[in-house]
């Protein structure tokens, strides 16, 4: 009996030590832990994502914090589990690609309950009501989006300056901010040039679904001459040139697409491709950079933020040469560039100086700054 | 004899034809052209091959909610075998790459279930995770160009057609076809009668592995590009062929399942390239296919239990 208590208490002691000696260490710890930025995206596999998140791990590097991905399969539940799970997993701040406007209320709702600062990359909220109300929200920062509709627009004019006449596009989710937005831009560019809208199809995120579906217009509408692929990470491109190159079209039917596809430059040199908007994998690290600002305690605005980038455009064979080896052999932003861009290391830092940066972004502006 | 055959044969083509017939009406320019007609053929030869895949498992009363995965791991693994090992020989690596990682990946299927003792489907949607898992680890995979003809006809419509032949061998004219369709009846009687159950059952597995393996071989010279799922949604892939299983269930009494699954594919591609050549948004379009599966198989089923009642 006597054997059990002593027992007792020093399992008692064992245990209250374990207990408060370990909260003591890590607490100690906890102060000099890196700053943990989490990421909600979509997949971590397509072309877009991959370089997205190697992009926002790189940056990280340089500033000795680190990131957590989580994917989320642009699914608005996965969404919110994501950002729950992100925050309980102790990130100082979170990011995502919402894939619709509905669901920003709640991420804003999760972000005010922790108090954890949540910002948005890729795009831009349209719905005026859940815009205010996630401007009303202390822990919403803010988001960096392209402007969309003027991708497609550029796109749409690629295609009528190429003589296009009858066009169809395939897009990826109906409902998605961005896909949305790029339509929006094509049909304005169309309706100026006078190219004939023939037919839409919305959902093709893969290579398989987005070849049956050009081989289906292809087929349907002999007098078509254009294909607009909105996006989806380069799969449906991918897709959609090869219908073209099974049916002996390439030169006949002209593709334009927003995101790059696997192969860019031999896309562009067999002329499967008349156009392609791109590169824009460097959003979600503007979106990181006023997170990591945020959380070492000098943000850069005390509003919520909203900076508008342009994606990069590629029309030619040394556009795709020049654009492989200034941001895809190398980042298009190197150390020094990324830590001049924090307060941390560069004290006169501010919003409108990350605004001129991601303005500024393009093709020529990487290779000014590193050749 | 011969009268019975054709009025069959009559039936079976009453589906397409009247399909066609109201798209062919409403569309006789977009729709009624013959390159739309050989288009659909092709296309329908992708998603049968993994429906008479999913014939072996299903007649079974298994089902496998993997299938999906496995066609794009299968892909990955077949296109990085074929690009590590040299474009030599590209084809043969491809096809084998493919085939061998479908069976090997159905194999383990086929264990889990025997081993777990558990529901098929929990079983299949526990290693269609790990399968996504596995795929996203490998990474994306493309196949170049030069590599891909057997994602263009005429060679797709010969492995499509080489395909339908195995299968329909497979199902109706082999020991292991007979006894799938034993248990599928029966698994009772069929043990009773002498049937290995448990080894019947992983021969379902692996003949679906065999079909899956051609159907991501097809896929991915098709695509050009096989990009790895996330979060089980590499589960979409299991509709289309399940679609056409379904169909080819409801028109069993007239024809043979294999060839059954095969209209229904054909029926499935005209409906959606239909309503695509119309110009019906792809919300319409999904609900608009989701009723017309419902409609001919909810048709097909009351006339069978119609013949039972008379």
């Amino acid at each position: 009996m006597k054997t059990k208590k002593v027992l007792s208490i020093v399992l008692s002691l064992v245990f209250a030590f374990v207990l408060f000696g370990a909260h003591m260490l890590f607490a100690e710890k906890e102060e000099e832990r890196p700053y943990l930025i989490g990421v909600s995206i979509w997949a971590d596999s397509g072309p877009l994502s991959k370089k997205v998140i190697s992009n926002l791990r790189y940056a990280a590097d340089v500033l000795g914090a680190e990131v957590e991905v989580a994917v989320d399969g642009f699914k608005p539940d996965n969404q919110v589990s994501n950002i729950e799970n992100l925050i309980a997993r102790g990130c100082d701040a979170v990011m995502i690609c919402n894939c619709t406007d509905a669901v920003v209320p709640k991420f804003v709702k999760l972000a005010d309950e922790s108090k954890v600062p949540l910002a948005l990359y890729f795009r831009k909220i349209n719905d005026p009501e859940i815009k205010a109300y996630a401007e009303s929200s202390p822990y919403f920062i803010g988001n960096v989006h392209e402007d969309e509709v003027a991708v497609g627009y550029s796109l749409g004019k690629a295609l009528a300056a190429k003589g296009c006449k009858n066009a169809v596009i395939i897009n990826y989710n109906k409902g998605d901010t961005t896909a949305e937005n790029r339509y929006v831009g094509y049909k304005k560019a169309f309706a100026e040039t006078g190219i004939n809208l023939l037919g839409e199809q919305w959902d093709i995120l893969d290579a398989e679904k987005a070849a049956n579906t050009a081989e289906r217009f292809i087929a349907a509408f002999p007098e078509i001459d254009a294909i607009a692929v909105g996006g989806g990470g380069g799969g449906p491109l991918s897709g959609t040139i090869r219908a073209v190159k099974n049916h002996n079209k390439v030169g006949q039917i002209h593709i334009t697409a927003s995101d790059f596809g696997p192969d860019i430059e031999n896309s562009l040199k067999n002329q499967e491709v008349a156009a392609m908007s791109g590169g824009h994998w460097t959003d979600p690290f503007f979106t990181f950079i006023l997170l990591y600002n945020y959380v070492d305690g000098h943000p850069l605005s005390d509003k919520v933020e909203t900076i508008t980038m342009q994606p990069i455009y590629l029309t030619s064979v040394s556009d795709a040469q020049d654009y492989t080896k200034w941001c895809m052999d190398e980042p298009p932003y190197n150390e020094e560039e990324i830590k001049n861009m924090t307060v941390k290391h560069n004290k006169g830092f501010t919003l409108s100086d990350l605004r001129r940066i991601a303005a500024a972004f393009s093709l020529e502006d990487v290779m000014e700054r590193h050749k | 004899m011969n009268k019975g055959l054709g009025k069959k044969i009559l039936t079976v083509l009453i589906l397409p034809c009247a399909v066609y017939a109201i798209f062919y009406a409403l569309q006789p320019k977009r729709f009624g052209n013959l390159q739309t007609l050989y288009i659909m053929f092709q296309q329908a030869f992708l998603p049968s091959i993994s429906a008479w895949g999913l014939c072996f498992v299903m007649t079974l009363g298994l089902y496998d909610l993997s299938i999906g995965a496995i066609i794009i791991l299968s892909a990955i693994v077949g296109t990085n075998l074929t690009l590590f090992i040299g474009t030599g020989f590209g084809y043969i690596w491809l096809f084998f790459g493919c085939l061998a990682t479908a069976v090997i990946l159905e194999l383990i299927n086929a264990t889990g279930y025997n081993l777990l003792k558990i529901p098929s489907m929990i079983v299949t949607i526990g290693l269609m995770i790990l399968y996504e898992t596995a795929a996203n680890f490998m990474g994306n995979a493309v196949l170049p160009y030069e590599l891909s003809i057997f994602g263009r006809a005429p060679y797709n419509i010969i492995v499509g057609i080489i395909s339908l032949i195995i299968a329909y061998f497979l199902y109706n004219r082999t020991q292991i076809g007979m006894q799938i369709k034993a248990i599928g009846g029966s698994e009772i009687i069929a043990r009773n009668a002498g049937v290995n159950v448990g080894r019947v059952k992983m021969y379902g597995f692996l003949l679906c592995g065999v079909f899956l393996g051609i159907a991501s071989f097809l896929s991915v010279s098709y695509g050009g590009l096989i990009i790895p799922s996330t979060r089980m949604s590499s589960i979409l892939r299991l509709f289309p062929p399940l679609m056409g299983y379904f169909i080819g269930i409801a028109l069993k009494k007239v024809c043979n399942i294999i060839i059954g699954v095969f209209i229904g594919e054909v029926v499935i591609i005209m409906v959606v390239t239909g309503m695509v050549t119309m110009g019906v948004p792809t919300t319409y379009q999904q609900m608009i296919t989701g009723l017309f599966l419902l409609t001919v198989v909810g048709i097909a089923i009351k006339a069978k239990k119609d013949e039972v009642v008379k």
